[in-house]
């Protein structure tokens, strides 16, 4: 009775980093069609218990990623078709949002979102911190005031979270974008 | 699926200013002339989003729910494995209630064993062995009884098989330890100065602080120990078992952590508890969940159990459910410290369930186990070898 949870098998990752990789955007992607967060955090957990499944009998899986999208969409379709037989008005509702379009849309907009945070998880936190500051608009003067920083330690920071995400995770996420093109 | 998988990875890569090739940029064009794509493309682009996505990820609880994943799957796990054992346990179960019966008949014709002739090995008795702060031991006894001073004041007092250390109300200048080894065949029990109560298992030790003076209550341990922690919110009991890190926040629980096991197996009664491996940071523990730490792959797994079986030995009762010959024996050869060999290593897989008193000799144990057929015994002085 062992269990696989820490061995390595989707491409390097364990079982419980894909986990923590993609529950949060999962549910997510859940709640724009089923529009309850219980019900969307059921439903992602019940979709991951049938993949540990599939993972303990050995069943082939070549794309993850696709599986789990591809589960969550069926465990939502199923989910209304459910509230459909309860209720008749959110049953016409969720007709209209069950629709191929809006599962393609959103699991690109989950997905891109989702590649992005995790690239901008692996920064220092504070870091992150400027970061957020800087999202809310603020100039790296007043990020310097807010945090009690030197003007130089933060535009040093905004450097820095360059180089990381240049070099170390080879992903410049959108950041530079805010961080480097709104530089006062 | 693929396709749209292909566009969020092309869009990744725009936002983040990397370079894409040819095709790519061919097939993202493509895509950004159908319908309402275009619209998509920019939103994602314009990068406000990802807050709002981020905020809306906060509220969902990725550990909470992994254990709650994993605690399903070795739940419906435990079920079939349970299910392939009622086979087994309808041919055992009677055959002991049936011996149960013919017991006393058994006692008046010894000769008709191989067991019953054998001289009786010794059944569990208290013994320990107390190493003080300078290095000095003492042997503890069902005899000796008496009470020792520490380098600190520390008082400790022995009495019938259990030791007990008294709060001092002098602040200690350094934190001192004492180690309790308890030898095969023997048991122990220990009240430390805070008032949590430990009951040691044959072939197992605890090292632990004279007296809790930091901000908070550390113990080292190896083998099967069952605690009652005392319970104190502003210092926090926690216990390092051979690499399973357990943190009590009140309650009462058992770990088995022998060196030479695999796995490190924590059961909880009562209360709370936190176990923290390399791999995992804090599981937070129910009651009659049992976490079993493989210390070879780190792999971590939660069963359902009915937790009070797990700690009948410190009752004195030896209890297995449905558990392999291997695993009964090996805790039969540290309870009553015999060496154990197998005719054919096909036997160490048979599954038996037994309840018996622990304080009874080896052979009334052994005797039930023959009862069901499935395998007999030979025993020669401190050795037990297990045939067919």
């Amino acid at each position: 009775m062992k269990s696989i949870n820490h061995k390595r098998i989707f491409e390097g990752s364990t079982y419980e980093d894909v986990f923590h990789k993609y529950y949060g955007a999962l549910v997510s992607y859940a709640v724009r069609f089923v529009s309850d967060d219980q019900a969307s955090e059921d439903l992602v957990q019940d979709v991951f218990l049938r993949l540990l499944n599939k993972i303990r009998n050995n069943e082939e899986l070549n794309d993850v990623r696709s599986y789990l999208y591809r589960s969550v969409k069926n465990q939502c379709i199923n989910y209304n078709k459910h509230m459909l037989v309860r209720d008749k008005y959110e049953a016409d509702n969720a007709d209209g949002i069950d629709n191929e379009d809006n599962y393609i849309d959103a699991a690109i907009r989950t997905e891109v979102y989702r590649q992005l945070n995790e690239a901008l998880k692996k920064l220092p936190p504070q870091t992150q911190k400027i970061f957020r500051l800087v999202l809310d608009g603020l100039t790296s003067k007043e990020i310097a005031e807010d945090l009690q920083l030197s003007v130089e330690t933060v535009k040093t920071q905004r450097k820095r979270a360059k180089m990381m995400l240049k070099q170390h995770l080879g992903n410049v996420t959108y950041v530079l974008a805010i961080l480097f093109n709104y530089i006062p | 699926m693929k396709e749209q998988f292909k566009i969020a990875d092309i869009i990744t890569k725009c936002i983040q200013e990397k370079e894409l090739s040819a095709d790519e940029m061919q097939y993202i064009g493509n895509w950004r002339k159908q319908s309402n794509n275009n619209n998509t493309y920019k939103e994602l682009l314009n990068g406000n989003g990802l807050e709002v996505f981020q905020q809306g990820i906060k509220k969902y609880d990725s550990n909470a729910a992994l254990q709650n994943v994993l605690r399903k799957s070795s739940a419906s796990r435990f079920n079939r494995v349970r299910l392939s054992f009622q086979k087994i346990a309808a041919v055992v179960i009677p055959a002991i209630i049936i011996l149960g019966a013919s017991f006393l008949l058994w006692d008046s014709t010894p000769e008709q064993t191989t067991i019953a002739k054998s001289e009786e090995i010794k059944p569990v008795s208290n013994k320990a062995i107390l190493l003080l702060d300078n290095g000095q031991s003492v042997q503890l006894g069902d005899i000796e009884q008496g009470v020792i001073s520490e380098s600190d004041g520390t008082l400790i007092s022995n009495d019938k098989g259990l030791i007990k250390y008294d709060q001092s109300n002098k602040i200690a200048q350094k934190t001192i330890y004492n180690t309790i080894k308890v030898p095969r065949g023997g048991e122990y029990q220990l009240v430390l100065a805070d008032g949590t109560k430990v009951w040691l298992n044959s072939d197992s030790e605890i090292k632990y602080p004279v007296q809790f003076t930091g901000n908070t209550r550390e113990v080292w341990i190896s083998g099967e120990l069952y605690f009652d922690v005392h319970p104190d919110k502003n210092k926090p009991f926690k216990i390092s078992a051979n690499g399973v890190g357990i943190e009590v926040l009140g309650t009462e629980f058992n770990v088995e952590a022998y060196k030479e096991d695999q796995d490190i197996i924590t059961t909880l009664i009562e209360g709370s508890v936190k176990v923290t491996t390399e791999s995992n940071k804090g599981l937070i523990m129910k009651p009659n969940d049992q976490v079993v730490f493989n210390r070879t792959d780190q792999s971590i797994e939660i069963n359902q159990v009915n937790a009070r079986n797990m700690s009948l030995w410190k009752d004195g009762v030896f209890y297995a459910d449905a558990e392999p010959l291997s695993e009964i024996m090996e805790r039969l050869a540290r309870w009553y410290n015999v060496d154990v060999s197998y005719d054919s290593p096909m036997l160490k897989t048979k599954r038996f369930s037994i309840e018996v008193k622990r304080y009874e000799d080896i052979s009334k144990v052994l005797h039930i186990l023959a009862a069901t057929q499935k395998v007999d015994f030979d025993v020669e002085g401190n050795k037990v070898i297990v045939m067919k």
